[in-house]
């Protein structure tokens, strides 16, 4: 969390200097310790969640891969003479276990064109789809598979 | 060269803009117009930035751009969600609802 907050500082003031380096240092420690007090980070997570960032990069290619498929299979309806859509509410249940990952994989959802969450109670999603097809193996869909990983 | 490269990204961008735009209006209903909503918001902005991380001068433009991608996909789901729930709380017809009569 503290380099993400480094490397944002640089990103913002946009070039590299010993003066903004070291306010930079300074700045982004103080607000690293308010996380740590006040907020639910620390630095034993942080640590855990560095080993981690090989499978959210994984995540995030796959994630970027599905929506460019979802795209182009909700263009396909668009450009379709009769609109041959047949839109549907779906209700399904998950078994992963964290609030984090739960609102992830709805965010995801919803995310991706063609179905979004409507709905997220406890472990029961309700989603709504354009057609009947986006809801086709999502209980399993690879969203699910890389969360359940990420927990571990 | 990379003008060129880059123009067509923009160019691609666009017309899926133009596509989702075109959606909006054929579709019928509040939740169906979402979906084709939600196509210019990922695809198509991620085109469009595609394009314009090309042209871009130096580090700082890039991180910027890819920061503007981050932060549109973190929220516009959150959006997307709220209206389909005030709608499906709000909306008791199902037959509307389901098949957008």
């Amino acid at each position: 969390m503290y380099l993400i907050l480094l490397i944002l500082w640089f990103i913002f003031s946009g070039k590299v200097t010993l003066e903004i380096f070291l306010f930079g240092l300074v700045i982004c420690g103080w607000l690293y310790w308010f996380m740590t007090k006040h907020m639910d980070y620390s630095i034993q997570n942080d640590l855990k969640l560095i080993a981690k960032i090989p499978r959210f990069i994984k995540y995030g290619i796959i994630l970027v891969w599905e929506v460019i498929k979802s795209n182009l299979a909700v263009i396909r309806i668009i450009l379709s003479p009769g609109l041959e859509a047949d839109p549907t509410f779906y209700t399904f249940e998950t078994d992963l276990k964290t609030e984090v990952a739960r609102v992830t994989l709805a965010n995801c959802i919803t995310l991706t064109p063609g179905t979004y969450t409507v709905a997220l109670e406890d472990n029961k999603y309700t989603i709504h789809a354009l057609d009947k097809s986006f809801t086709e193996g999502i209980e399993e869909s690879v969203f699910v598979k890389q969360l359940r990983k990420l927990e571990e | 060269m990379r003008e060129i490269i880059a123009g067509i990204f923009i160019c691609m961008g666009t017309i899926v803009f133009a596509l989702s735009l075109l959606g909006i209006y054929r579709l019928k209903y509040v939740m169906n117009r979402m979906h084709a909503a939600a196509m210019g918001d990922t695809m198509g902005l991620g085109l469009v930035v595609i394009g314009l991380i090309i042209l871009g001068h130096d580090v700082f433009h890039i991180a910027k751009y890819i920061l503007m991608i981050l932060f549109f996909w973190m929220s516009s789901p959150i959006a997307s969600h709220m209206i389909g729930k005030v709608e499906m709380l709000t909306n008791k017809d199902y037959d509307e609802r389901v098949h957008g009569k």
